[in-house]
């Protein structure tokens, strides 16, 4: 199980995703991508985005890409923002056909 | 200068006044044997004596004639060379040379009769004991060395021990020959088994010089065929002789109408009873075992008879690119026990599909490449030879491997374009193993890079997504993560037209969902987003089942 870390950053929250974004790193990714927002709210710290970082996955399943959904909606709900932070072909795509690239910022890393 | 120890006592006992100096030979002597030497011959030994000093080579000659042995003196390297290229290492029996000569030293002389003849054995004398030039002699391959001044007894004994390692070396030699054209006849065998079918693909290599595989093919009444595949326990000269044994018996029982769960039974009771008898079997060691998978075929291949002793059960690659075990009623290998009766278990088959059989030696080198024996026959069966090669260099067992495409009045072999379904993966994962399927997931990467190294990263990441959500869904939804549902995978390949077949099936009732629907994951909905993934990810998705088998395609 990878182990997630958080880099706050005082008008965004950023998490980083150490590896793949699936199935068995759901409930990881979940806890810590809701805690990083929870912190922030609680420092009031004045955030507008949410940045996850998942350059470092080769891949995103269903159940990483339905997490992304639920944050989406928990994010737009407090007039925030995501944006997700990738870097490997095979997860662009995934993002792309899928749509979600409609509802959040893809940053592309080399 | 070399000096000999208690020479002249010796040499009075042994009736001689005084070392006649002997000549180095300055022509090849005519009456060379062509034959190596072997124990009990009736002439003698032959030994070239080498040394620059006359002295010590008349003393040397006549030490070698005084124990028995015929002797040629060289009084050099070059010498020694020219004489050994015209008589032949062969005719001789022994090189004693010195070390250090004007021009080339014994050393040199050393490496380079190793290079010509490595059986010949050689005594280098010298006069320089240093641990250096000990140690270089000695890795040269010399067979032993004297120290300078020599000790009489000490030249005769080092003498008769290197003319025994020669004729031992020599005689060694000739068995291993005779061992390598078994071995090459057993080869040619298992390739006339499948002479006259192009599509009937064999792979085959012995751990050793033979082994203890074997494949037989023979015609059957009504236009029908038996294939007869087996594997001798171990991998020598004796599971040679017992596959052979088994072979003749078999051929001779079945030519002359004996039913074949006769003659399985009957060479089992063979086994049993007199080749593994107890007070029989301290003698021969180890007891004789053969795995046996009998396949008889009728005219069209199309219906199939398997009999199964201890063999691994055979795999069917359907056209559709399924690949399913035969169930076989499959009994101990021949020659356990007495009451060991093989059952026959008919099969009918499609035309197109493939039959693949293979001995156990395949399963232990998968093994050792961590891949299933399916991927393994796949990479042997379409893998450049040197890749084959390299696989099969460290195999610990023999390995035969057949593939033998059904329905021969098709032929769809003959085709230009055929591109059969060639398999991967076959795997039955039970529901409640949802949770690991990362390592499902890693493993069927390896398989897959192993099978087509050449796959791009990319690709391979898309196809490891299709079958990571399409086989959670079958073990979530249509096992209901219960330990006791399963849900199976098999992957296939055309390897041509570089298409990946995945078929998944779980025991579910399905659903009632039309999966085409769901490609747009953008209406933020949190269900069937696997779907879009494989829908878009995929070539094709075929459901059959209601949803309970799903066959995706995706070209790579």
């Amino acid at each position: 199980m990878p182990t997630l870390s958080t880099a706050p950053s005082t008008d965004s929250v950023h998490v980083i995703i150490p590896g793949d974004l699936t199935s068995t790193s759901f409930d990881q990714a979940k806890l810590s991508v809701f805690q990083a927002m929870a912190d922030a709210d609680a420092r009031r710290d004045p955030w507008r985005t949410l940045r996850i970082d998942l350059g470092n996955a080769r891949m995103v399943d269903s159940v990483g890409l339905n997490l992304l959904v639920h944050v989406i909606k928990h994010v737009e709900q407090h007039g925030h923002h995501l944006e997700i932070v990738i870097s490997h072909p095979s997860v662009a795509r995934a993002i792309a056909f899928t749509r979600l690239d409609t509802k959040l910022t893809v940053i592309r890393r080399a | 200068m070399a000096f000999l120890k208690f020479w002249w006592q010796w040499a009075d006992i042994s009736g001689m006044n005084a070392p006649v100096a002997i000549p180095p030979t300055s022509a090849p002597q005519a009456d060379r044997r062509a034959e190596p030497a072997a124990f009990g011959r009736e002439d003698v030994a032959r030994v070239l004596i080498v040394d620059d000093d006359s002295f010590t080579r008349s003393l040397l000659h006549h030490a070698a004639k005084l124990a028995g042995h015929d002797a040629v003196s060289a009084d050099s390297a070059a010498s020694a060379r020219d004489i050994i290229e015209t008589d032949g290492a062969a005719s001789f029996d022994c090189v004693v040379a010195d070390y250090l000569m004007p021009g080339e030293t014994g050393l040199q002389l050393l490496h380079w009769l190793q290079a010509h003849d490595a059986s010949l054995a050689v005594i280098i004398v010298t006069g320089n004991s240093e641990r250096d030039v000990i140690t270089a002699m000695l890795r040269g391959g010399a067979i032993d060395f004297l120290d300078k001044p020599i000790d009489p007894d000490a030249f005769v004994n080092a003498l008769n021990r290197a003319i025994s390692e020669t004729v031992c070396c020599r005689a060694g030699e000739l068995q291993r020959a005779a061992v390598r054209a078994m071995g090459e006849m057993q080869h040619q065998a298992i390739l006339r088994g499948v002479a006259g079918t192009a599509a009937f693909d064999v792979r085959y290599r012995a751990l050793r010089d033979v082994g203890g595989d074997f494949l037989m093919r023979m015609p059957l009444e009504d236009d029908g065929e038996l294939l007869l595949v087996g594997d001798v326990a171990g991998h020598d000269v004796r599971s040679s002789y017992a596959a052979a044994y088994f072979q003749g018996l078999a051929f001779g029982a079945l030519a002359n109408g004996q039913p074949l769960k006769d003659m399985l039974q009957g060479f089992n009771r063979t086994l049993v009873e007199e080749w593994n008898a107890v007070g029989f079997t301290a003698a021969v060691a180890p007891i004789t075992s053969v795995s046996v998978c009998a396949v008889e075929f009728d005219a069209s291949r199309l219906r199939v008879v398997v009999s199964n002793a201890g063999f691994p059960n055979p795999c069917r690659v359907s056209r559709d690119g399924r690949v399913t075990e035969i169930e076989t009623a499959r009994t101990n290998p021949l020659g356990w026990f007495v009451n060991t009766v093989p059952r026959s278990t008919h099969h009918t088959f499609e035309a197109g599909e493939t039959l693949l059989l293979w001995t156990d030696g395949l399963c232990e080198v998968a093994e050792r490449n961590g891949v299933s024996p399916l991927a393994m026959t796949t990479v042997l069966m379409n893998a450049e030879a040197t890749r084959s090669d390299e696989l099969l260099r460290d195999a610990p067992d023999d390995v035969l491997v057949v593939s033998l495409p059904m329905d021969r009045r098709d032929a769809p072999e003959a085709s230009a374009h055929w591109d059969p379904w060639w398999p991967v993966l076959m795997e039955e994962m039970p529901g409640a193993d949802h949770g690991r399927i990362d390592a499902l997931q890693a493993n069927w990467e390896h398989q897959l890079r192993f099978v087509v190294p050449g796959m791009s990263e990319a690709r391979l990441l898309d196809i490891l997504l299709v079958l990571r959500e399409s086989v959670l869904n079958a073990m979530c939804h249509g096992c209901n993560r219960e330990a006791r549902r399963r849900a199976t995978l098999t992957v296939c390949l055309r390897l041509r037209s570089r298409l990946l077949r995945a078929t998944i099936e779980d025991a579910g009732e399905g659903h009632d969902f039309d999966p085409a629907q769901h490609h747009d994951g953008a209406d933020l909905a949190e269900f069937h987003r696997g779907l879009a993934l494989i829908n878009n990810l995929a070539s094709s998705v075929k459901v059959a089942r209601r949803g309970s088998r799903l066959t995706i395609d995706v070209r790579y």
